[in-house]
């Protein structure tokens, strides 16, 4: 069993640390194919610079413990190890069983080393212990006792030289006389000496990291030992979980928990903490093809269990003890510890009103009491190369866009823009044809001119002046160690990115210092100061993607647009207005009224920067024994500030002003309501978020078979934002002076056409309250380390709805059991060394945004009258209340012999209840949706973990397999479908990016699509089927068809999913790879519209795969284009049944290196640990089941697959 | 040490017991979004009524696409969206799915009611009994005009024989989404309108602060129009005599500079303006855009009457298209002014057989629209000729006033001497439209009835 009790120092280790620690690393070929890049060599020698200055810090000196006081008679082993643990912290691991063999102990030491009190413990008892990092490992000792113990008259000395199994000296290894209290520690060259011992005493060798071995001297003046490296108990060690509230030992923990140690955590290299977590959490996913309607973060763990946008479907996120409101990208994640996720009622429940997606607990980096200071650095720096721009099907190379284009103009597409009092923009290619159409050039000139663009592809522009490789580096250094009443923890980190986009680039500075101390008996006081300081600059915003036309055009620019002219001199493009027109207004004296592009990047003065400062205080006292409280109070303020100066060169600048400008009929002279000069927009924002908690702890172990634990406590919580904005006009930058006489609200007529009054800035400012209190009781009971019982229950009041107190506070709960089979007296498999049983039950909450009464925003004043107006933002309704989500997890934690496989098998379903929905109502009611709790949705699955070692000899292998299985279904919608037809609607027109489509019976995120019956081959129009034939009325099969008339795929969300997780090392290399799998769901390919006139503001090339002439249905599924357009044949062959697409595939997603450089270094350095790692990230994809060239986790307009990343680093530890 | 363990425990449970009750109710109490309000005073809901972005904005148009002062070419009607085109020829399916005319109709209505639904719990005293009229008043008069303007185009037009069975439109009258939606007949739906007006000119101020504000003057108004539409021209004159004896303010276009490209006065500048109001944007309405204005009635202006330069540029080539909104910018007029109700007046003068009294009201205006010295008073020998004029003079006025030429042509069409087939000639097919014919009434949006469920129109 696992004893412990004092939760602050427990140091969570995981299995995958220690197996880990262990690996010396295999070559592997991969990490030489690594191409040596400059910028990395100047990373290696900053990080060399940073070593060296941690070099001149004190040489390793052994371990040391705090010292012990006891006296005892007759003790039980199990009460001097619960006495040494409450001493100094180091907690004991050891079967129950095993425990109950050892003999009495009188002990009576004052003041002594931790390892003279444990070999007085463990003379002459049947048992053996090794120690490592703050655990002793208590086991039976294999080796027979020569139970004989003869002191002999004629002591001897003896020296020795400890090695490992490649023969390098092993430093601090202790080296005990069995049955005495004498013991040494080997030194940096492995040797030892003792003076006058027995010439038959069993000298015992313990290393943290080495078998222990014990050896008889038989008169030997000179020993040379080899020890083993440790493989051997790693189910044995306790893995401790942060729930944010209490430290918890796996071992009684009954609910789903996925931990990420400190290792896992570090594999991958990146600058926030958050993507580390992708392919190594167990039932957590990235939903990057389809984000999540009200999600920030992008993941979800278990599935989504709220249907509303209204409802975050983010997990919550706590630092240490407190939610984390700030930006995500302010922390550090070196300075991270470990990671645990929160996934059922059991484990997130403490969490009340706002677990029911699950929590993510981070716990940060903290020293430990009586450790000599230790010192990380870490260095390393990430090349990404440039997206792939060529990768997105929504293109048209210019040759096929112009000739489209010309198609359309000729059959006047154009018309009305080329009248228009608008002065719509059309491209350059439309003016040459208007121009020919008008006799202004000739034909021949026209299609030179033409031609001239039609090589011309705007990608080649984007590649060469707009993106970069991205270049991200990252320094962090971080101390930490304690004194017998303190611990200490100062960490700093900087981060400097180089954005894909050119000119932008931002950079993170973060401080930490944690400190505890002890300065009476029984009260520990902890604070904690975390700061962040990021800075972003975005000059840059034409990414691929950005830049508009206008008009026709949409959201896109013609794909002969260039950049620069020959000379390489910024180009304009068209925007906004036609040429024709810019031109004569600027020979009228107004301001260039073009669009550079290259000019827009070069101008471009737009900063932000943010300050994030926690503050933390944790008052716990320890008294009469069993019970401490603790007071903990935490402050957080984020505050940020952006400032973007658009000065006169810049575009948003020259347009306001040339739209406002005024030209005096009789004079021609020129003014301007809007000054001449430039406009800064600069904000504020603040977060101030404060907590304070008070809790109970009781803790009691009755005798051997008894321990019970609860903590009772309450919280307030607020968090406040607020905004300010503010714009100022004709800015000088120079002299910082603004106009001051600016005629707000004036109307003036407006260029090219109509009036408008003079806009004033919007200088409102914005803000936020939320508020919260709960109240939390939470318990766990052991009996016989067998079984444990843990039950929970939380209160949460919040500020939501603005109405009675009984709809502002839900109370919640849960409850959990586990059962240690292989603890008990009858369990007979010998090669399952754990095997544990745990089930859960309860419900978390999620919390509704929106408001049950009518509720109106104040909206900025009437451009007409100037006078206040609200709008209205919801219907009210009287009767809306909290979500909650019923978890049932059931689990089974097992491992075989000797750790060839371990892992964990649960299952679980979590049902939402009260789910707030949105109605679609009527259009007659004056409003789009109405929201209401009538929803309810049921997801199942199972999560599993299998870690084997394959082989584990001097080339090691290990395999870790994360495998998720998740289906849901909608189980209760009340829903208004006036038809069925209604229903085909909701069902097809829902199933856009990102939204869920609840519909009683399938998932959430199902996926819909129309029956396909081909093209006709005649007109190429395409068929669907009308009550079983084939019908070209789109109007029917649209407005009329029924929901048998559909094609249900399945899931757009990976039902499976999972990786699998490679590690092989040799010697000092180490090399992994993560293979992770998205299986057994759909996604809707994209595909050109239909209708001509839009081939220029959504080209696609399925255009080049038209049916144009009979014959062709046999080789294309892409409909004929049309002209003029017709929605309803566009829309439904959108989304028809061909265009959905499998959307299972298996990626590489990584493979990292790791050479350990200390054994090397050994004996010329203080190094504990010095590590070269190489990280390659977004490898490749091994197979999709779609044959279109899809990244299925990319499947849209704009969005390109992450493109590959190359890190290399170092990591050494003093 | 029991002592340490009581002041512990109550030290720990202080924080809870802080929090209980009463104390955490007021603390839960503060408001969540800074800029969100729950509307309680008169104020609060005459700001949601002042929100001319939504009240004043977005009324059906629908009608002026069916109406025949204009037509496309088949080129530029051929780049026109799905819905314009299928107007535009009188299609039997228009829309793709949803349609702005009724969407925004219904929203503004929402709002009245919203407003309405409020003011039923605000008792008012001596003090604010003035500006708690004024707010009801103002939505009612919004909620009715909605009403009248929905009918327009979703309902038959008005036969006093059988509105009691003809379908009306969905008389939506509280904000709350759960009551069941059904068409009301068309008498209930002209009743109702009626009596809402009617309880709006009590209530209301004589004259509005901005145009936008509704008041007596404008609800008179609109009763003018609404019974101008039923055919009953008795109290369409009464009516219209009331609002004209409080405000009969007309523009001398002589005043008016006919070479900008919008003449009229922007907003608030406009005097004629009672009420202000702009209609859907459909790209085929705006002005000085794709539609090019019927040469029949271009031809209809006299070439001294100024109206020819104000309201239309003539680009050569036979293209003349339309400028002269009464918004003074690119959007249509679809509010209420008093060129349309001296009009209506005079309409009813002549109808009630007062033939001078409807040439003075038709002169008024008319001595407004010419040259200095080129007006010469209009003269008919009987109130039936009379009549003609004026017809004929309302087309010429209001051309492109929103869904007025639409709602003509639904009441004149009863009257074979003013009853009018309409044309359209796309890619030379020509599509037709009968005096009378079901497409005069608009289908119901899909996205309605997939809801709703309601009947549709026969097309």
């Amino acid at each position: 069993m696992i004893f412990y009790a004092r939760t602050t120092a427990i140091v969570p280790i995981c299995l995958e640390t220690m197996r880990c620690d262990q690996a010396t690393g295999v070559a592997s070929s991969a990490a030489h194919r690594h191409h040596p890049f400059k910028k990395l060599v100047v990373v290696m020698k900053l990080t060399a610079i940073l070593l060296l200055i941690g070099c001149l810090q004190v040489s390793a000196n052994g371990f040391a413990q705090g010292k012990i006081t006891m006296r005892k008679t007759g003790a039980t082993l199990e009460e001097v190890l619960v006495e040494i643990n409450k001493q100094t912290g180091v907690l004991y691991s050891a079967n129950g069983k095993t425990l109950k063999k050892a003999a009495p102990i009188d002990i009576n030491v004052k003041n002594e080393e931790l390892a003279k009190v444990l070999a007085i413990c463990f003379a002459g008892q049947p048992l053996t212990y090794t120690f490592r990092e703050n655990i002793i490992i208590v086991k039976e000792k294999v080796v027979p006792m020569n139970s004989e113990l003869v002191l002999g008259p004629n002591p001897i000395d003896v020296n020795g030289r400890v090695t490992n199994e490649k023969g390098d000296p092993v430093e601090g290894v202790t080296v005990t006389v069995k049955g005495s209290s004498k013991s040494v520690k080997t030194d940096t060259n492995g040797e030892f000496s003792l003076v006058t011992i027995q010439k038959d005493a069993i000298l015992i060798f313990t290393h943290v990291s080495m078998e222990t071995f014990e050896l008889q001297v038989k008169g030997k003046t000179y020993l040379a030992i080899n020890l083993k490296a440790k493989i051997s108990e790693l189910e044995d060690v306790t893995i401790t979980l942060n729930t944010g509230y209490q430290n918890l030992p796996k071992e009684r923990a009954t609910g789903s928990f996925s931990f990420i140690n400190n290792e896992l955590l570090n594999r991958r290299v990146s600058t926030d903490f958050l993507s580390r977590l992708d392919g190594i959490t167990s039932g957590l996913i990235f939903n990057r093809s389809s984000p999540d309607l009200n999600g920030k973060l992008g993941i979800s763990i278990r599935g989504v269990s709220t249907l509303s946008g209204l409802v975050s479907v983010d997990p919550l996120i706590v630092i240490d003890n407190f939610i984390y409101e700030g930006d995500i990208n302010s922390i550090n994640p070196n300075d991270v510890e470990s990671i645990t996720v929160l996934k059922d009622a059991a484990a997130a429940s403490i969490w009340g009103a706002r677990s029911g997606n699950g929590v993510i607990v981070i716990t940060t980096k903290r020293g430990k009491l009586n450790q000599r200071m230790k010192i990380d650095v870490n260095a390393n720096t990430t090349i990404v190369k440039k997206p792939n721009l060529y990768y997105t099907n929504q293109f048209l190379a210019s040759s096929d866009f112009i000739n489209a284009e010309i198609e359309l103009f000729n059959k006047g597409y154009f018309n009305g823009d080329l009248v228009s009092s608008f002065r719509t923009p059309v491209s350059p290619v439309i003016e040459i044809l208007d121009a020919r159409r008008s006799g202004k050039i000739t034909s021949i000139d026209s299609s030179e001119r033409i031609d001239a663009l039609r090589n011309i592809d705007v990608r080649d522009q984007y590649s060469k002046y707009v993106y970069q490789t991205a270049i991200r580096q990252q320094y962090a250094v971080n101390l930490k160690g304690g004194a017998s009443n303190l611990t200490y923890t100062f960490s700093a980190g900087f981060d400097k990115n180089r954005d894909h986009l050119m000119y932008n680039n931002s950079s993170r500075l973060t401080i930490k210092s944690l400190t505890t101390y002890n300065p009476i008996k029984n009260l520990e006081l902890t604070t904690g100061i975390f700061y962040s300081n990021n800075k972003t600059t975005f000059n840059n915003t034409i990414g691929f993607g950005s830049l508009a036309t206008g008009g026709k055009y949409g959201q896109i620019i013609y794909p002969y647009a260039r950049f620069a002219d020959d000379n390489g001199n910024p180009a304009p493009i068209v925007k906004g207005y036609k040429y024709s027109y810019v031109d004569t207004i600027e020979n009228i004296g107004f301001l260039d009224w073009r669009y550079r592009p290259l000019d827009e990047i070069k101008n471009g003065d737009n900063t932000s920067t943010s300050q994030s400062l926690i503050l933390n205080t944790n008052l716990k006292y320890t008294f009469a024994k069993l019970f401490s409280a603790e007071l903990l109070f935490q402050h957080e303020k984020q505050t940020g500030f952006s400032r973007n100066h658009n000065s006169l060169e810049t575009y948003y600048t020259r347009d306001i002003i040339n739209t406002y400008t005024q030209k005096d009929a009789s004079t021609g002279t020129l003014s301007y309501p809007y000054p001449k000069g430039g406009i800064l927009i600069s904000g504020n924002n603040e977060l101030t978020s404060n907590n304070l908690r008070s809790q109970l702890y009781y803790n009691q172990q009755i005798n051997s078979n008894h321990f019970v634990s609860a903590i009772v406590g309450a919280e307030i919580r607020e968090v406040k934002t607020i905004s300010y904005g503010n714009t100022l006009y004709g800015y000088d930058e120079n002299t910082g002076i603004a106009a001051s006489n600016v005629p707000y609200g004036t109307i003036y007529s407006v260029n090219p056409i109509g009036a408008r009054p003079l806009i004033g800035p919007d200088n409102s400012i914005k803000g936020t309250t939320n508020r919260y209190i709960s109240y939390y009781v939470n318990g766990g009971y052991t009996f016989h380390n067998r079984y444990t019982f843990t039950i929970s229950g939380r209160k949460d009041g919040a500020n939501i709805f603005g109405v009675k107190t009984n709809d502002r506070v839900t109370p919640l709960w849960s409850t959990g059991f586990k059962w240690d089979m292989s603890r008990e007296s009858f369990f007979g498999l010998d090669w399952i060394s754990h095997l544990s049983l745990r089930a859960s039950y309860g419900y978390n909450g999620n919390v509704y945004n929106g408001a049950a009464y009518l509720i109106t925003r104040y909206s900025t004043n009437s451009t007409l009258t100037g006078l206040p107006i609200y709008n209205i933002i919801n219907p009210p309704n009287a009767e809306l209340t909290w979500e909650r989500v019923r978890n049932i997890n059931v689990g089974i934690d097992f491992a075989v012999k000797k750790d060839i496989l371990h892992g964990t098998i649960e299952l679980f379903q979590k049902s939402g209840l009260d789910l707030v929905e949105s109605f679609t109502l009527s259009p007659s009611t004056g409003f789009g949706s109405y929201f209401a709790n009538a929803a309810s949705n049921r997801t199942k699955g199972i999560d599993i973990t299998f870690n084997t070692q394959n082989i584990n000899r001097g080339f090691k292998w290990f395999t870790t397999l994360l495998f998720n299985y998740t289906t849901d279904k909608v189980l209760k919608l009340d829903y208004l479908f006036g038809t069925e037809n209604a229903k085909v609607n909701y069902l097809i027109n829902s199933t856009f990016l990102g939204n869920p489509v609840p519909f009683v019976g399938k998932p959430l995120y199902g996926l819909y699509s129309y029956k396909w019956a081909g093209l006709d081959p005649t007109t190429g129009d395409p068929l669907g089927f009308i009550s079983g034939k084939t019908s070209n009325n789109y109007d029917s099969l649209i407005n009329k068809s029924s929901p048998e008339d559909i094609v249900y795929h399945g899931s757009a969300r990976p039902k499976i999913f999972g990786s699998l997780r490679n590690t092989f090392s040799y010697k000092n290399f180490t090399v992994s790879a993560n293979i992770v799998f998205k299986l057994d769901y759909h996604f809707r390919r994209s595909t050109t519209s239909i209708n001509l006139g839009s081939i220029v503001d959504l080209p696609h090339v399925d255009y080049l795969k038209r049916w144009q002439k009979p014959g062709d249905e046999l080789h294309t599924s892409v409909p004929s284009i049309i002209y003029p357009s017709n929605d309803l044949r566009n829309r439904f062959y959108a989304y028809s049944e061909i265009l959905v697409e499998k959307g299972d595939h298996i990626r590489l997603q990584d493979i990292q290196v790791n050479y350990d450089l200390s054994k090397l270094l050994k004996n010329r350095t203080s190094f504990t640990a010095l590590q070269v790692y190489l990280y390659c990230n977004n490898l490749t994809l091994l197979w999709k089941a779609n044959k279109h060239g899809i990244d299925p986790d990319f499947p849209y307009r704009f969005s390109n697959p992450s493109p590959r990343s190359y890190s290399i680093g170092i990591k050494a530890t003093l | 040490m029991k002592n340490a363990l009581y002041n512990t425990i109550t030290f720990i449970i202080s924080p809870m017991i802080i929090t209980s009750c009463n104390k955490q109710d007021s603390w839960l109490d503060v408001k969540r979004n800074r800029s969100d309000l729950v509307p309680q005073t008169i104020q609060d809901y005459q700001s949601l009524l002042d929100n001319d972005r939504i009240m004043n904005a977005n009324y059906p148009s629908l009608g002026l696409i069916g109406s025949d002062n204009y037509y496309v070419t088949s080129a530029d009607w051929q780049s026109l969206g799905v819905l314009e085109r299928n107007a535009y020829i009188w299609a039997d399916e228009v829309y793709q799915n949803s349609n702005a005319d009724w969407t925004c109709a219904y929203q503004i209505i929402a709002y009245a009611n919203a407003v309405l639904d409020g003011l039923k719990k605000i008792k008012p005293d001596q003090n604010s009994v003035a500006s708690f009229n004024r707010t009801k008043g103002s939505a009612l008069f919004f909620r009715s005009n909605c009403f009248f303007n929905i009918a327009q185009i979703f309902a038959k037009p008005y036969h006093a024989a059988t509105a009691s069975d003809d379908l009306g439109i969905v008389l939506k009258l509280t904000a709350d989404v759960n009551e069941p939606i059904v068409r009301h007949s068309i008498k209930e739906t002209y009743d109702r309108i009626i009596s809402d007006l009617i309880e709006a000119q009590q209530l209301l101020q004589e004259f509005p602060t901005f145009q936008t504000q509704p008041s007596k003057l404008s609800a008179e108004a609109l009763l003018a129009r609404v019974y101008l539409t039923m055919g009953d021209y008795d109290k369409a004159r009464d009516f219209s005599n009331l609002a004209l004896s409080r405000y009969s303010q007309l523009i001398d276009f002589n005043t008016l500079n006919e070479s900008a490209s919008f003449p009229f006065g922007t907003f608030g500048k406009n005097l004629e303006v009672i009420f202000y109001a702009t209609p859907v944007p459909y790209n085929i309405n705006y002005a000085n855009y794709l539609n090019i204005v019927d040469s029949s009635l271009y031809a209809l202006y006299d070439d001294d009457d100024l109206r020819k330069t104000i309201f239309y540029i003539d680009n050569g080539n036979g293209i003349v298209r339309f400028k002269g909104t009464y918004t003074g910018g690119y959007d249509q007029f679809a509010g209420i002014a008093t060129n349309e109700l001296l009009l209506i007046r005079s309409e009813c003068y002549a109808r009630l057989n007062e033939t001078n009294k409807a040439l003075e009201d038709l002169n008024a205006l008319l001595s407004n629209r010419f040259k200095p010295g080129a007006f010469v008073p209009v003269n008919a020998a009987s109130a039936e000729d009379a009549l003609k004029i004026i017809i004929q003079e309302r087309r010429k006025e209001m051309p492109f006033n929103a869904d007025i030429r639409w709602l003509d042509l639904r009441r004149l069409n009863k009257e074979s001497k003013f009853a009018v087939t309409q044309k359209r000639i796309i890619n030379g097919t020509t599509y037709t439209l009968n005096p009378n014919d079901n497409k005069y009434t608009y289908p119901i949006p899909p996205d309605e009835i997939s809801v709703s469920n309601i009947p549709q129109n026969p097309r």
